[in-house]
């Protein structure tokens, strides 16, 4: 038995085909078959590279929803056909009234994961979830060690987060790490990645941060990110660790594929393009302000107390409909392998019809790179 | 019959599924999807209804023979039973 192959499989996350189903279904429908709930954007944590990062933390906890509100807000999702809620922040579990809106949430249907860092698993959290335990906890890893979370958090937490992950993992609570790699913690990949192996637990990583545009930032900055040709060196690095050689030379030949697919169908130039992914089709983003908007990193907010829940779900979806990226984009040879979207377009040029070079850069890198793989392996002509 | 796991009768976009809740959820990574003859079995399941009064349903809603009914009833119920649902 190939154990390592089998524990490099447990790690890879893969979204369930009933996801992925649903969530066709929905786009057809136009029906919000998943809805984040971002229930505060405040944050024990101080990450420089967070897009909610350096809000003023009093005047956010002024503009936060009740938990009463958050939870009609549910029983209102379910009738719209919510089936997966994500539960997010800032840090969700900062709110004293965490367990009131969780436990009521949890009563009625969804399928809930929480985004958290995993710091504030007190033991009431842990009664909370011994009784109604999430579908999956996503806990940001941002580090392996104390020092590199001290260096991108603020706070030396490693040794408690992973302290309280050996504990919800002893309770059968499923877990992803998600890594946010930066100047200041890409040299930490794959320790992260091995720590993910021992804790038995799922991963992703990223190496593309959105610009903070949604707090004041510039289009386009971001304090720490690694420069667009780092985070495609970090990129390939990361699918090599996760991968085994075979699934990682699949990789590669899909990659060789979607290229010349592309090249192959495009016979004539394409216009504008599209939201090309489920952010208002079947997908929407509540923030902590109570506002709808079609994804979380790009604004465009719609009052869920003046237009309601359905109101404000046709007011998204005509938003993202709207919604044109550059054409340049869609001629692209790259198209097929490249991460642009509306959002990274909007937060990286201000606006959703621009390049957004730093992707372009990145992609380009990308497939520089898995082209060098190819060449290597002798697997493709490596065009 | 009784309930033995703690589970929600969704219908979303034209499917149906049955959804984990409360300690449920520790024993199932997923849903359980569901034809519309499911559903119309499982909504009786939990108003209590038995073997034949399925069968009859099935029988009525279908228009289909008592045989090809309760065959449909059994297969239904093992189902849940192997899933420890019933």
């Amino acid at each position: 038995m190939d154990v390592e192959k089998l524990i490099n499989r447990a790690v890879v996350n893969t979204e369930p085909m009933f996801s992925a189903y649903l969530h066709s279904r929905g786009n057809a429908a136009g029906v919000p078959v998943s809805a984040t709930f971002e229930l505060t954007a405040r944050c024990n944590f101080n990450c420089k590279m967070c897009y909610v990062h350096l809000q003023d933390s009093a005047l956010c906890k002024s503009q936060e929803k009740s938990a009463q509100w958050w939870i009609d807000l549910g029983k209102k999702a379910i009738e719209q056909g919510v089936v997966f809620l994500l539960i997010t922040g800032g840090e969700p579990l900062l709110r004293e009234d965490f367990p009131e809106i969780y436990t009521e949430l949890s009563k009625l249907g969804f399928i809930i994961s929480i985004n958290t860092n995993g710091y504030l698993i007190t033991d009431k959290i842990v009664e909370l979830f011994k009784k109604n335990p999430p579908t999956r906890l996503n806990i940001s890893l941002y580090g392996a060690s104390n020092k590199t979370y001290e260096n991108v958090t603020g706070v030396p937490a490693f040794s408690r987060v992973v302290e309280n992950v050996k504990n919800l993992k002893k309770m059968g609570i499923d877990i992803r790490f998600n890594g946010s790699f930066t100047s200041l913690n890409a040299e930490d990949s794959e320790a992260i990645l091995n720590i993910s192996r021992e804790l038995n637990t799922h991963v992703k990583g990223t190496q593309y941060m959105f610009p903070q545009v949604l707090v004041g930032g510039k289009p386009g900055e971001n304090p720490c990110r690694l420069s667009p040709e780092e985070a495609a060196r970090k990129r390939v690095e990361w699918l090599k660790l996760i991968y085994t050689p075979e699934e990682f030379e699949k990789r590669l030949k899909a990659m060789v594929d979607g290229v010349d697919a592309f090249r192959l169908s495009c016979d004539e130039e394409c216009g504008e393009g599209k939201v090309r992914c489920r952010a208002g089709k079947s997908s929407a983003w509540i923030n902590y302000r109570g506002e709808m908007c079609f994804c979380g990193v790009a604004g465009h907010p719609f009052s869920i107390d003046e237009y309601g829940f359905d109101g404000a779900w046709k007011k998204v979806k005509e938003f993202s409909a709207s919604i044109r990226t550059p054409a340049k984009c869609e001629n692209c040879k790259y198209r097929n392998i490249c991460c642009v979207c509306a959002a990274a377009c909007y937060t990286e040029t201000g606006n959703f019809s621009t390049v957004p070079e730093y992707v372009c850069r990145m992609t380009e890198n990308i497939a520089q790179l898995m082209k060098n793989e190819v060449e290597r392996l002798g697997i493709g002509n490596g065009n | 019959m009784e309930i033995k796991k703690q589970v929600i009768l969704r219908s979303v976009a034209g499917e149906h599924m049955l959804i984990p809740v409360g300690e449920t959820v520790f024993e199932y990574n997923g849903i359980f999807m569901m034809t519309e003859s499911g559903k119309l079995l499982w909504e009786n399941i939990e108003k209590g209804a038995e073997e034949n009064d399925l069968k009859e349903l099935l029988m009525q809603e279908y228009e289909i023979d008592s045989e090809t009914a309760l065959n449909d009833v059994k297969e239904f119920l093992e189902m849940l039973k192997a899933f420890g649902i019933i």
